[in-house]
Parts: structure tokens; sequence; C-alpha cells
């Protein structure tokens, strides 16, 4: 029964290691969820032209959200932030550009300590959030 | 319930383990970027309003305030209105030294190792952001501040990252603000 105990534990212990054993590699290029999936999730349309009182609503929301902004670039139109959550970091890059004529895209993507955030209910209250900041209604894009 | 009663060792190792797989597993918390309940109430702490139309000289005024507060500036990006600064400083607090090396020492004296003094806090970063806004009828420029310490303990790990909720420090950074820029602050 001794030895039962000790290989019980020794294979608890290699089930442990391999647990979250990945090809690392591989997720460093990959995106880990279909492309067009996790773009249709990361991405809201809203309808105007004036990017810069858009980027300034997405930096108020990531504050609302008690992110603090690492870095922000009107012209690339891109602005990162970090916050503590547990006690892991969740580090999120939002960018805004033209669609067309009419309306701007504003992609967010996430991570959550080593782990990209791929759900959808994330994004979605994030886009909630901009939403209230900016007065506009996010369009879903296809 | 054989391995609990037979053996506590590999008992303990299977429940270390099974403790270790599941936090090696720990999924994305759904509500992580939903609002907070308390939104409202801290961006009210955290942001006052001028009343002017120069947004320029309010950004200016915001470096020269943190500067005179020790910050170095990281980031600027004036057509967003944003300035990030840091400062470093020493976390060393004698209280906590002494009480670690007294633990340890005690640990040892009983024949055992332990190591206190690398959890102690070594270093800490207090971080600093001020975003400047024109409020939606143009009449004023919103500024927002927000500071954050990350602390470093002995073993250079981040042992605490917190956002500083005092009130007073806002209350004191508006004020200097308030004189640069020879305005009075009002909150919103």
């Amino acid at each position: 029964m001794m030895k039962f105990s000790k290989w019980a534990g020794a294979l608890a212990l290699i089930c442990a290691l391999s647990a979250c054993a990945g090809n690392a590699s591989r997720d460093v290029l990959e995106p880990d969820e279909s492309q067009v999936m996790l773009r249709s999730i990361q991405t809201r349309a809203f309808e105007t032209t004036d990017k810069t009182k858009l980027m300034r609503a997405v930096i108020a929301t990531m504050q609302d959200l008690e992110f603090t902004i690492d870095k922000a670039d009107d012209e690339l139109g891109a602005v990162t932030g970090t916050k503590l959550y547990g006690y892991s970091m969740i580090k999120m890059t939002v960018t805004v550009r033209p669609k067309d004529a009419a309306r701007m895209l504003v992609r967010a993507n996430a991570q959550y300590g080593l782990k990209a955030i791929d759900k959808p209910e994330p994004y979605q209250d994030f886009f909630a959030a901009l939403e209230k900041s900016v007065f506009l209604q996010a369009q879903q894009v296809d | 319930m054989i391995l609990s009663r037979r053996n506590p060792a590999s008992f303990k190792l299977t429940a270390f383990c099974t403790a270790l797989f599941l936090a090696g597993c720990v999924s994305v918390p759904l509500d992580a970027l939903r609002l907070p309940p308390d939104y409202l109430a801290r961006r009210s702490l955290q942001s006052r309003a001028y009343e002017t139309t120069d947004e320029v000289k309010i950004i200016q005024s915001c470096a020269a305030v943190l500067q005179d507060m020790g910050f170095t500036l990281d980031e600027s990006e004036t057509a967003l209105g944003v300035i990030l600064a840091s400062k470093d400083r020493s976390a060393v607090s004698s209280g906590q030294v002494i009480a670690a090396i007294a633990l340890d020492a005690l640990a040892a004296a009983a024949g055992s190792y332990s190591n206190n003094y690398a959890q102690t806090d070594k270093s800490q970063k207090i971080r600093a952001s001020a975003v400047t806004k024109r409020s939606e009828d143009g009449s004023k420029v919103i500024v927002r501040a927000v500071f954050q310490k990350m602390v470093w303990n002995q073993a250079g790990q981040l042992s605490r990252l917190e956002t500083l909720d005092d009130a007073e420090m806002y209350q004191g950074f508006y004020e200097k603000l308030s004189k640069a820029v020879f305005l009075e602050e009002q909150k919103i």
C-alpha cells in the first residue's frame, strides 16, 4: 500500500507539471483562437471621424477600469495600459483607425498574466464602458 | 482516503500537486474589463476641472508640478493630453527588517531554515499619470491624475501594486497645480 501511495504522489506531480504544458514556441507567433473570430470579438466600429476624441475616450475608459496608462501615441492611434487583477497583471492595447469615410475602428487586445484574453465577455464589457464614454453605439464588425 | 490514512507525506504531496495543478491552469476572469461599481467616486477623487480653454498650459503645468514632486517624465503625448512620470525610492522599513531577522534567527536556533528577510520591502516606484481633456461644452479643462505604488522585496520580486486612494495626496497635487496655473480648481 505504501508503494501505491508513493506512485500516486509521483503521478500527481507529473500531472501537475505537465498540466499546462503546451508547445510554448508555437504560441509566440500564432494567435490562440481562429484569427477572424478573435478579430470580431476584439473590434467594434463607431460612427465618428474624430480619431483624437475617440482616443481620449479610450484613455478615460481605461482609467475608469483602473488601468494605468503606459503609452499613448496619437499618430499611431494606440494606447497601452496595465492594471493589477488579483495577483496577476492585465495588459491591454487599444488601437483606433479609420474604417471608412464615416466610421472608426477600435480594436482592443488584452492579456492576463501569461494568457491572452480571448473570451468575448471581457471585450463586451470594455466596449459597453467605452460606449458610455463617447455617447455612441458600438457596432459589431464582420 | 488510502493516501491520507496510510501515508501522510504522500497525501501532502498529492494535495500540493493538486493545488499547483489548479493554480497553474487558472482561467482568465470574465469580469476583468467590467466597470467597478465605485468608478464614478474614484473618477471624482482623481479629477479636477479648471476654467480655461488652454489645455497645453494645463498639461505643461502638470509636468512642472510632477517635477516639483520629484517625478521624472517617462512618456508624454500632448496631442492626447497624456503625461506619465515615476520616481524610485527606498522602501526599506527598519521595523520590518528587524522583525524578519528576528524570525530568521529564531528559526535558525530551532534548527530549521527560513528567509523572511528576502520578503521584506526593498524599493518602491511611484507612478503618476496625468491626463487632460476638454469638458463637453469646451469651457473647462479636466485633469485626471492617478498615483500608483509598486513595491519590490529584497528577493527582487514585485510584491505589491496598489493605486493610491489618499484624498489628501490628490488634494495636495491639485493645490500645487492651481498655484502653477493661477486658477482655482473645481471638484467635479
